[in-house]
């Protein structure tokens, strides 16, 4: 009923407090699961991951000593379990093999705009391999710099540069080949 | 081209550029392309509308770990708690039992190691037996083994002799027949006999 801090919520979770513990994940699940499903394009998948990272999250949240703010912590647990996720997955079936699903939440239904934009961003996303999306994501959709990029997937500077690079040009060839 | 580069990423973590600086990455025909690729994923990530996430349990992301935290947790309860009564026992014993306690502790290890000696010796034992059984499996296998062979010579031989025996029956009863067919040829008169 009253306001808490983002502060106050972790300490609470961290002590223990199921309640503090459920209002932080109300609060960053829709970030995850949007990450998730551009990442996954597949629901049932984004699902899957958001659960496990929500549950990674929890285990290691007596280690967050607020050095950095609550948010970039938990992604960066997103980005190490998308990329665990992705690797269990790639043995099962191609990413790009998996068949474009119809959103089915009511609020979009009636929005065909939305959905376009929607599979068209799909469709961009799964022509990239998983490592240029990753890049790519986080660039144009967390806003990160090429220093963050670098940190948080343990590459170099020049290493996050030129996977975007090599992104921007695979999305020439793709626009070309939609144009005709 | 150095500073191409630099002004791009300045550009694409949202710094504001000059238009003379505008001016020369548009120039730049490398630059200008990756210009407006990565403008059309900046056009993606302004328009993109989140969707609203399905409803999910999120008790399962603790339900999950509380189980095995109520074990830990138990677990450390009942370490502690042990060594608590084992210093309590220890501090509140009464100083003049001390060497009493010390006689039955010096009998207890030696009953300990007594019990530990027959427990060695009764490991012995039943290596030695398994290895003995061991043995006798062999030798019980390998006694099958030439049973059967043997066995099975004896019934090929007992086959082969029944083959014999039914082939000389055969071929006595073929002689007779021939000799049959011989009695008839030389009794039938001469006219008969087919002239070439």
């Amino acid at each position: 009923m009253f306001f808490q801090s983002i502060e106050t919520l972790i300490a609470k979770a961290q002590q223990g407090n199921k309640r503090a513990w459920l209002k932080l994940v109300k609060q960053h699940e829709s970030q995850v699961y949007n990450y998730c499903l551009r990442m996954l394009s597949n629901p049932d998948d984004a699902m899957d991951l958001m659960q496990e990272v929500f549950i990674s999250v929890y285990k290691s949240l007596p280690n967050f000593r607020g050095e950095s703010s609550f948010s970039t912590w938990v992604f960066q647990i997103v980005h190490r379990r998308s990329v665990e996720y992705y690797r269990r997955r790639k043995h099962y079936q191609s990413l790009d093999d998996v068949p474009e699903q119809a959103c089915e939440h009511s609020e979009l239904e009636g929005n065909r705009v939305v959905q376009a934009q929607h599979q068209q961003l799909k469709s961009m996303l799964n022509k990239l391999p998983w490592e240029q999306r990753l890049v790519v994501e986080l660039k144009f959709f967390q806003h990160c710099t090429f220093e963050e990029i670098a940190e948080q997937l343990d590459i170099s500077t020049n290493t996050a540069k030129s996977r975007l690079y090599s992104a921007l040009g695979k999305l020439k060839v793709h626009l070309e080949a939609v144009d005709g | 081209m150095a500073n191409l580069e630099m002004l791009f990423e300045q550009w694409l973590d949202g710094k504001v550029l000059s238009d003379k600086q505008l001016q020369q990455l548009e120039n730049d025909p490398e630059y200008a392309a990756l210009m407006s690729q990565a403008k059309v994923w900046q056009q993606h990530s302004r328009d993109y509308k989140a969707v609203p996430v399905p409803t999910w349990d999120r008790q399962s992301t603790i339900s999950q770990l509380s189980a095995v935290r109520v074990f830990s947790v138990a677990g450390a309860w009942a370490v502690a708690a042990s060594v608590m009564i084992c210093s309590l026992v220890f501090l509140l014993m009464p100083q003049q039992q001390a060497p009493e306690l010390l006689d039955q502790v010096a009998k207890q290890t030696q009953l300990l190691e007594s019990q530990q000696k027959q427990i060695d010796q009764l490991q012995k034992i039943i290596t030695a037996q398994n290895e003995l059984q061991q043995q006798h499996m062999y030798q019980l296998a390998k006694e099958a083994i030439t049973t059967g062979r043997v066995e099975r010579q004896e019934d090929i031989n007992s086959l082969i002799t029944y083959i014999k025996t039914q082939r000389a029956q055969d071929q006595a009863y073929l002689r007779m027949q021939l000799n049959d067919l011989a009695e008839q040829v030389q009794e039938q008169p001469m006219a008969a006999i087919a002239k070439n």
